[in-house]
């Protein structure tokens, strides 16, 4: 995903003046014929997160709309005041784009995962968040919405899906079924396809996280009313997304536990280890539906 | 200081004080300390026909003086200042960007106007042509926060000339963590320091003056100052940093104000 989006953000800062881009000195390399190009509106700040979505917001309010991207806990834990405030409570607009996800960086620990993001992004009003599925979605995704006047939030994967879904508001209906929906957010659409060959249920593939009215709308047409909501970040992070189908639905969440991961290996290890693998999957569906 | 500057600095401190105790809100001592330090930057701003967005109050807790300051120069409306911290005000305890288009930023947790800033001098730097100072008022307190100092770090390495910092040393820090030998800290980040009695509207002129001269470094102006200044039962005091104002102690207050010993 991170090639893909050096491309469209490159193609992008060509054709629009007022798109900034900040590096937290990551993707220095990826953008570095760009940056020779546009060496006013490319800037790799460094490591000073708070500093650099406080000066991003600086750029917002002078009619910029800046792109932040770094490292996912980097990006939204450590500078999520300044995201709070400087970008939410101000209205400006801005794109935080990170790297990493939940565990990408497996070999380097529990300081460079993020499994919280998106719950934490998500609790800023008014912010768009995208899970792109992968890397054709991630394109339209970035094509459509970096030129916006919006706060946003995009999480980049290297476990990215290979199929190519085309999602309308990030929203969109993979297969029919009667016994049970599972919505399968970003990247974890593969598994969760694979996972339910052969179970009659509905697949709907979800990206953009914000749009929650929505998906709930599309809910209300289907003929079960049990719902598997597969997340590859913390276990429940969109639950208030689901919260007012209490009363019809019964909704289930699988994610990653809410425990610090003190393993190392690949992200498809990890993926394994917190349950999130092909089988484990089926094995979980499987005892929700049955 | 000229009769008609100083009596503008004590119109500012009668409106300060009458909006606290009308409101019942208001950081009182915080916002008698930056007077001068608005008056100086906003008539630079006024001179140069900026706009009011070139100032940044980084300490939003003394936004009283801020306020009573861009009405002192026409920038908001006495009508619109008037009902301070009503319900439907513009204008609350701290600044709301999104109320009134004098206001850049909606400052109040600590260390966040500075990066702020640094960012919309560097914007007008590259973006205008004449693109003219951008200045941040700091709490010396504030400056205990480390996002000041990555923010400081961020303007010296950007070589942003245009970003003049303004830092309000009335010892706010003095019972917690004091930020001792400030210039030499702001100079260690590559900062031009300068060192002035912030009440002093002649050397803050002219250190705003010296400022705008520099070719490419940003400038940290440190300005001795007293909190609470002007108002003797307050000065320095920590019991008035958020203390309602009745209407005895205002009265008291703007005897004060009146006297003819009141520099």
């Amino acid at each position: 995903m991170r090639k893909v989006f050096q491309e469209v953000t490159s193609r992008l800062i060509d054709s629009h003046l007022n798109l900034h881009l900040l590096l937290g000195d990551i993707g220095v390399h990826g953008f570095s014929e760009i940056m020779n190009k546009h060496p006013n509106r490319i800037l790799n700040l460094g490591i000073l997160e708070q500093a650099m979505v406080g000066f991003a917001a600086g750029l917002a309010s002078r009619g910029a709309i800046p792109i932040v991207h770094s490292i996912a806990p980097f990006i939204v834990e450590r500078p999520l005041e300044q995201i709070k405030l400087d970008f939410g409570y101000q209205g400006l607009p801005g794109k935080f784009v990170s790297v990493g996800a939940s565990f990408d960086y497996a070999k380097l620990g529990a300081t460079h995962h993020c499994p919280a993001d998106v719950e934490i992004f998500l609790s800023i009003p008014g912010a768009e968040v995208w899970v792109p599925a992968g890397n054709r979605d991630l394109e339209s995704v970035l094509e459509v919405e970096l030129p916006k006047l919006s706060l946003s939030y995009f999480r980049l994967t290297e476990l990215g899906s290979e199929i190519e879904i085309r999602h309308v508001n990030g929203i969109a209906k993979v297969r029919h079924g009667f016994k049970g929906i599972c919505v399968a957010i970003g990247p974890t659409i593969d598994d969760v396809l694979r996972a339910t060959e052969g179970l009659d249920l509905s697949v709907i593939s979800w990206t953009g996280l914000h749009n929650g009215p929505e998906l709930i709308g599309s809910l209300q047409s289907e003929l079960s009313r049990n719902v598997i909501v597969i997340e590859p970040f913390y276990q429940g992070g969109t639950a208030s997304t689901f919260a007012c189908l209490a009363h019809d639905f019964f909704v289930r969440h699988i994610g990653i536990p809410r425990e610090y991961i003190h393993r190392y290996g690949s992200p498809t290890e990890l993926k394994e280890f917190v349950g999130m693998d092909e089988q484990s999957l089926r094995e979980k569906i499987l005892s929700y539906t049955s | 200081m000229t009769p008609t500057n100083q009596y503008r600095c004590s119109s500012i401190r009668r409106r300060v004080l009458e909006l606290a105790n009308k409101s019942g809100e208001g950081h009182i001592p915080s916002s008698l300390s930056i007077v001068e330090m608005l008056f100086a930057c906003l008539s630079y701003i006024k001179k140069a026909d900026k706009h009011p967005s070139h100032l940044v109050l980084s300490k939003g807790h003394a936004s009283l003086a801020y306020y009573a300051a861009l009405e002192e120069f026409g920038f908001i409306s006495e009508s619109e200042l008037n009902d301070f911290c009503d319900f439907n005000s513009k204008f609350g305890g701290h600044p709301d960007a999104t109320k009134h288009g004098a206001i850049p930023f909606s400052t109040g947790s600590l260390g966040h106007g500075l990066a702020m800033a640094t960012g919309a001098a560097y914007f007008e730097r590259h973006k205008r042509m004449n693109p003219g100072p951008i200045f941040v008022i700091l709490g010396d307190q504030e400056c205990n926060e480390g996002s000041v100092w990555e923010a400081a770090l961020l303007g010296s390495a950007l070589k942003l000339n245009n970003l003049v910092c303004l830092i309000d040393m009335n010892g706010s820090d003095s019972r917690s963590i004091p930020m001792q030998s400030l210039a030499a800290k702001w100079g260690a980040f590559n900062w031009h320091v300068l060192e002035v009695d912030g009440h002093s509207r002649e050397q803050l002129t002219e250190a705003v003056n010296q400022a705008e001269k520099n070719v490419d470094l940003p400038t940290a102006i440190i300005c001795k100052t007293i909190k609470g200044k002007g108002i003797s039962f307050m000065e320095n005091s920590f019991e008035w940093h958020h203390k309602k104002l009745d209407h005895n102690y205002l009265l008291l207050a703007l005897e004060e104000l009146e006297s003819p010993n009141h520099a």
